[in-house]
């Protein structure tokens, strides 16, 4: 059913398409505002995600990687939101500014704040808060990351060490 | 104390707090599902030329009734506490753009219009070129000043005793266009001379974004220039130019002269763009965008003409103007190129005052006459923000007051005060000090109920004050803004 839909919207169905789109607006949503953790630039990368797709579906050759093509997509969106709105960004205080950066447990071990976790991982490159998020929120493995990037696994792995660590920097500097 | 580590379940932790913090409203749903589904009834990707006929004309019906209603939502009053207007006010960026570029049926309302109105309207139309539509056709294909037919506008309504409403262009355009039956569509620069007579002055070249408007700097254009004659950009900013009385640091140069109406005349005196309105210089910007030293004249809106005897200085003029590139062939072991405007979108919209960017406003057919200036007592009104920096003068020379928060971001408190319409927003820093801040192009100041929201280009509802006691409620990190301290 899912196949069939996406050989329809590639073909140039737009019933079919918008099928699509209805069942992932809010996926989609989710995934853009996790990476851009702002409501107005995840609507604009969710939007253009949809937009993008439809242009660029007659080049989709494998439709059972619709997911995977789908996500490479909103990782791009998101880029050329965050280029669009580089010029302004909004730090909302919904009363977290109160709270402590970092809090110590019993045993001496330091746990994140939102804030302060909010503020370093903004601080990231889109493509590597894209790539954190498909792994750590979305649950894509290595294996999808790798196909849905064309690199091999082991560029994966590095990316996502890297991306790990530019985020543990910005942690201690925000800290 | 250890220093904070992030692990796997932190990750997930906090990325599934961010994403439980996406809450897509029933009616932003609605909207975004909308505008894709116009998007993609429009079907195509906007390639300059395509070998068929027109077809976005059947798309852009589709499309304008979002765009309408976006645009007319965007002008909604914030609501109650200065909140956001309803949610699904504001047209996303990418709507905004194609409210920017006429639809074919704005581009008919236009052309009717012409049909009553004396003088030539300028517009970027999303419209296609029939270009087969002249083959054996009677009678001249060219007229005076080297205009001839080049195709006839698919998608519009010919004049009761016309077939087709016939599309002329220029050498340099004619030129660069491909052979003759190929359809021309996308973003085109039209100038509208009559109801029957209307005149292709280039394909807008979109800007890296994938937007209109390039900047008004030197090095922003830089990207285009290499853009053939068929292709023009869109560039809104403050059109100047020094006195001609006063032009100094002329020679004769060898060789052949340069071309005429190009900003490689001039022998000292010059026009440019620039982005911001400071007067009585002797010489273009280094940052500008030289342009012939004609354009003023030709092309500001209401040009003030100087009196022999005066400083000569002219006031700039707000615009969004249409730049084409000229070549020099005579320049050097290369060519030189260089900016030449060929038109002006915007109607009479000099600045208000020389401290306030006004809005530029797109000539449309069916859009609104510009609104009244508001009254800062009034209890809901817009105000303009500021978008350029603030120059002052030290030793006679123009010098821009300093930036700060370009680099390093600046944290604070948005403040307001609906009384001081020059600079009704700005931002308190934690030790106490004011900035004044340079919006980005577009942003305005709403004020509702005794709080002001900052509206993006969109008309989105951006940082707002809040009417209370309590702090308001949001901070504002200008990382990526220019901000400036007074001058």
């Amino acid at each position: 059913m899912e196949r069939s839909l996406v050989e329809r919207a590639r073909d140039g169905d737009r019933d079919a398409f918008e099928v699509l789109v209805r069942a992932r607006v809010d996926s989609v949503y989710g995934t853009a505002f996790t990476i851009l953790g702002n409501a107005s630039d995840a609507q604009d990368a969710t939007q253009e995600t949809f937009i993008s797709a439809w242009r660029a579906f007659p080049g989709l050759k494998d439709p059972e990687r619709f997911e995977a093509w789908l996500g490479r997509i909103v990782s791009n969106a998101c880029r050329m939101s965050l280029r669009h709105r580089r010029t302004i960004r909004e730090l909302p205080m919904d009363g977290s500014v109160d709270e402590p950066a970092v809090t110590i447990d019993g045993s001496g071990a330091a746990t994140i704040g939102a804030d302060l976790f909010d503020r370093a991982f903004e601080k990231l490159p889109i493509d590597q808060r894209a790539l954190l998020v498909a792994h750590h929120l979305d649950g894509r493995t290595l294996d999808e990351l790798a196909s849905e990037l064309a690199v091999p696994i082991g560029t994966v792995k590095s990316r996502l060490f890297t991306a790990r660590a530019a985020l543990q920097k910005a942690l201690e500097a925000q800290a | 104390m250890k220093s904070p580590q992030v692990d796997d379940q932190s990750l997930a932790a906090h990325f599934a707090r961010r994403a439980g913090r996406a809450k897509l409203t029933a009616a932003d749903r609605d909207r975004l599902l909308a505008n894709v589904s116009a998007a993609s009834a429009q079907s195509t990707i906007r390639w300059k030329w395509g070998p068929a006929a027109a077809f976005l004309p059947l798309a852009a019906v589709l499309v304008v009734g979002v765009v309408i209603a976006t645009a007319i939502l965007a002008r909604a009053p914030v609501g109650p506490n200065g909140s956001s207007p309803s949610a699904s006010s504001g047209p996303t960026a990418s709507t905004s753009a194609l409210g920017r570029v006429l639809t074919t049926v704005e581009l008919q309302a236009a052309l009717d219009a012409s049909a009553f109105n004396q003088g030539d309207r300028t517009v970027i139309a999303d419209a296609s070129i029939d270009r087969t539509a002249i083959h054996g056709r009677l009678g001249p294909l060219c007229f005076a000043e080297s205009t001839c037919l080049i195709g006839a506008l698919s998608g519009v309504r010919p004049p009761p005793d016309r077939s087709e409403v016939l599309v002329q262009a220029g050498p340099d355009v004619r030129s660069a266009l491909p052979s003759s039956g190929t359809a021309v569509f996308g973003w085109l620069a039209l100038a509208i001379h009559g109801r029957e007579t209307v005149e292709l002055l280039g394909v807008v070249e979109p800007n890296a974004a994938g937007d209109l408007d390039w900047p008004p700097s030197e090095t922003g254009v830089s990207g285009a220039l290499e853009a053939d004659g068929a292709h023009v950009i869109a560039v809104t900013g403050w059109l100047a130019r020094t006195n001609m009385y006063i032009a100094y640091d002329c020679y004769i140069r060898p060789g052949s002269p340069p071309p005429t109406d190009s900003p490689f005349e001039g022998c000292g005196a010059a026009a440019w763009i620039a982005s911001d309105s400071t007067k009585g210089l002797l010489s273009a910007p280094f940052t500008s965008i030289k342009v012939q030293l004609a354009a003023y004249s030709s092309f500001a809106p209401d040009p003030e003409v100087a009196a022999i005897g005066s400083d000569g200085t002219v006031e700039p003029r707000f615009a969004t103007y249409l730049l084409r590139v000229i070549v020099d062939p005579n320049c050097g072991p290369t060519q030189c190129r260089g900016w030449r405007v060929i038109g002006t979108l915007t109607s009479a919209t000099s600045a208000p005052s020389p401290s306030l960017s006004p809005s530029p406003t797109l000539t449309s057919g069916t859009s609104a006459p510009p609104s009244p200036a508001p009254s800062p007592t009034a209890s809901s009104a817009v105000l303009t923000l500021r978008t350029f920096p603030v120059w002052h003068e030290e030793n006679g020379i123009p010098v821009e007051c300093d930036a700060i928060g370009v680099d390093n971001p600046v944290f604070g408190h948005l403040e307001g005060d609906p009384g001081r319409p020059q600079e009704p927003v700005w931002l308190r820093a934690s030790d106490g000090t004011r900035f004044s801040i340079v919006w980005p192009e577009g942003f305005t100041a709403v004020i509702a109920n005794g709080a002001i929201a900052v509206a993006d280009e969109t008309g989105t509802v951006r940082p707002r004050t809040i009417p209370t006691t309590r702090p308001a409620s949001w901070r504002l990190a200008s990382s990526h803004r220019r901000t400036s301290a007074k001058g």
